[in-house]
């Protein structure tokens, strides 16, 4: 049912940018977003592998690695880890669940286009994240949780002097910048069955106003999700994740 | 007002800390709703996505059987869409706003809700840039004042009273900017400041409802513009009276709701037209924002196939008491004046998937005219249609 919802979700996320008429606009459209803030369209690949979701219970920690969109195509090589510090009522009875998040990612197909390629003189795009989880249960089944997570990224591309660079018409020119995002979180995730969750969350960025809702269907190995940016070039993000936990 | 978001949001994670408290011994409840869509649009053979994104999370405390607290903190994007009074289709907007309610039962017919209010909106007019710098993003905050008295068992009066500050940080002098481009004014925001006062009364008698409700907005910088071209010393004020009525009816397996509106919008602000940056002979127009609007509006719902099934008409008609239309050369046309239609027509099915969550599918058709064929800036005339998905998790 999880292979068919990620089907489904993908087809509707390839519909979303190019549908009916005008796709060459559109696309130029995209290319222009993505060319006035370089930065923020990387952060926004690379969020989808910052895994904001509470340790299962009986678990000590998740080691997450998000193979697509970010490992694929995007070449991002990633690992995010969520760490329980404290479980739920264990001292005492008012206080939450208490997670720590941390993960990297760096792209290493940026080097090798730098090096293979002779429009591309120097590349880099790494980034890393940082946060902490607040669960509490509701019922037998249902958990809130809340939190805050700092995103850092950088990003750098050098392009040669020799000739003008353009996609679809669009210019591009060199960028050297970070992106620095300071958000909220806000979900609710609810047990399916032995081992089997769905989560619902809301990614609010302080700093940069941006916005994300994560939809996740997780088990013991693997997450399906859908991550919404309505203001991302590429709204729609089917997501795949191997998750160990411990 | 960045630093006083915060502080709420601790304050929620604080009340939300308690949640750990046993489920049986609770004297709270939390809701939350999340809400999420996605569409394409289709306006003069042009497509374009939109979307929506409402998140609304809260906490109800029932401290004794007189008094209770409600929290409720609110996040709204609104995409492209096909509709839009106040600019243009593809604006998008953030809003977000915190309310807290106390709810005091003073008699066994009456309780008292004092309310405190904060909230902000960001604007953004395409696809590029950023929310921080649109012209019209603005703060606000207040309180509200309600009585509800339940004069028998299927009667209730609801008596009203609402203060906001709106605060605009980024709207500036734009006439004395056009006159003079590339000026430093002396007001670099807030222009467009004004404080609201709203008074309403509504009564509901079992299934019929009335409502009525006074808003006057007083700008605190905001002139008034006179015919010679100069801000006299008179600052801007408007005012709105609106009027509704509805009704909600069984008829068979169908629902219906219907209701109408009237809505009187007076402001002592006119209009100065300028054709182009070097017109030096511009339009004045007197009191060009004051009209009157009413609002038909017929929604119903059933329910087939375990899906919940909504069909609804809305029909509204705006008449300028003052403004002339203007032809597409930006002349005005003086034996009129001007009139806008909007007719909407929307359906929706939607269907449980768990016990939290549902999915939704949805198709609006929307008619826009005008008799003011220069629309440049905020689209009359134009018919469009929206398709779209959404989900949706209600705890």
């Amino acid at each position: 049912m999880e292979i068919l919802k990620f089907f489904l979700i993908s087809i509707l996320f390839s519909c979303q940018t190019s549908v009916f008429g005008g796709l060459n606009d559109k696309a130029k459209e995209m290319v222009s977003q993505i060319v006035s803030d370089p930065p923020k369209f990387f952060y926004e690949m690379k969020n989808d592998s910052e895994i904001t979701l509470p340790v299962s219970s009986g678990k000590k920690y998740n080691l997450n690695f998000e193979l697509f969109p970010t490992l694929v195509p995007f070449t991002y090589l990633n690992a995010s880890i969520n760490y329980n510090l404290y479980k739920e009522g264990k001292i005492n009875a008012d206080m939450p669940q208490l997670d720590l998040l941390a993960g990297g990612a760096y792209m290493v197909g940026a080097k090798i286009a730098a090096n293979s390629s002779e429009d591309i003189t120097d590349a880099k795009f790494s980034s890393y994240h940082l946060g902490f989880l607040l669960t509490s249960s509701l019922s037998s089944k249902t958990r809130t949780f809340y939190g805050f997570k700092h995103s850092f990224l950088s990003s750098k591309l050098k392009l040669s002097d020799s000739k003008s660079h353009k996609i679809l018409g669009v210019e591009i020119k060199n960028f050297d910048s970070s992106f620095v995002e300071n958000s909220l979180i806000f979900g609710v995730e609810t047990l399916k069955d032995v081992d089997k969750r769905w989560a619902v969350q809301i990614n609010y960025g302080l700093t940069n106003n941006t916005l994300v809702t994560k939809l996740s269907w997780y088990g013991k190995w693997f997450e399906l999700g859908i991550n919404i940016y309505p203001e991302g070039v590429l709204v729609i993000h089917p997501t795949w994740i191997m998750r160990l936990s411990f | 007002m960045k630093n006083l978001f915060f502080i709420f949001y601790l304050l929620f994670f604080c009340f939300n800390l308690k949640a750990s408290v046993s489920i049986a011994n609770k004297k709270y409840s939390t809701y939350l709703d999340l809400s999420f869509m996605q569409n394409t649009n289709l306006v003069k053979g042009s497509y374009y996505g939109g979307g929506e994104m409402n998140s609304s999370f809260g906490m109800l405390f029932d401290f004794n059987e007189k008094n209770s607290l409600a929290l409720n903190y609110n996040i709204l994007y609104s995409g492209p869409s096909v509709v839009s009074e106040s600019g243009d289709l593809k604006e998008r907007t953030i809003s977000q706003s915190f309310t807290l309610e106390w709810q005091k039962k003073i008699s066994e017919k009456s309780r008292f809700r004092p309310q405190l209010f904060i909230g902000k909106e960001l604007r953004k007019s395409g696809s590029i840039g950023d929310f921080d710098d649109n012209l019209y993003n603005n703060n606000s905050k207040g309180f509200g004042l309600s009585l509800d008295r339940y004069v028998s068992k299927n009667s209730v009066f609801v008596y009203s009273i609402l203060y906001r500050k709106i605060e605009f940080p980024n709207y500036t002098d734009l006439l004395t900017e056009f006159r003079n481009p590339g000026s430093q004014t002396q007001i670099s925001g807030g222009l467009y400041d004004n404080n609201l006062y709203r008074f309403g009364i509504k009564w509901k008698y079992r299934n019929y409802f009335l409502s009525s409700e006074y808003t006057i907005q007083k700008y605190i910088s905001q002139k008034v513009i006179e015919d010679d071209g100069l801000y006299s010393d008179k600052k801007q004020k408007d005012g709105d009276f609106e009027f509704k009525a509805g009704v909600e009816s069984q008829f068979y397996f169908l629902s219906f709701y219907p209701s109408v509106s009237v809505l009187i919008h007076r402001s002592n602000q006119n209009f100065l037209r300028f054709k182009s940056f070097t017109d030096m002979y511009p339009v004045f127009i007197k009191n060009a924002y004051d009209y009157n609007e009413y609002y038909f509006s017929l929604p119903s719902y059933f329910k087939f196939i375990g899906a919940d099934f909504n069909l609804s008409l809305g029909y509204k008609k705006r008449y300028y008491a003052q403004r002339p239309p203007r032809n597409e050369n930006n002349d005005y046309i003086y034996s009129k004046k001007q009139t806008n239609d909007l007719l909407i027509f929307d359906f929706s099915f939607s269907r449980k998937i768990n016990e939290l969550a549902s999915v939704m599918f949805f198709f609006s058709f929307v008619n826009s005219s005008s008799n003011n064929d220069y629309d440049i800036y905020i689209p009359l005339n134009y018919n469009a249609a929206s398709l779209g998905f959404g989900y949706r998790i209600k705890y």
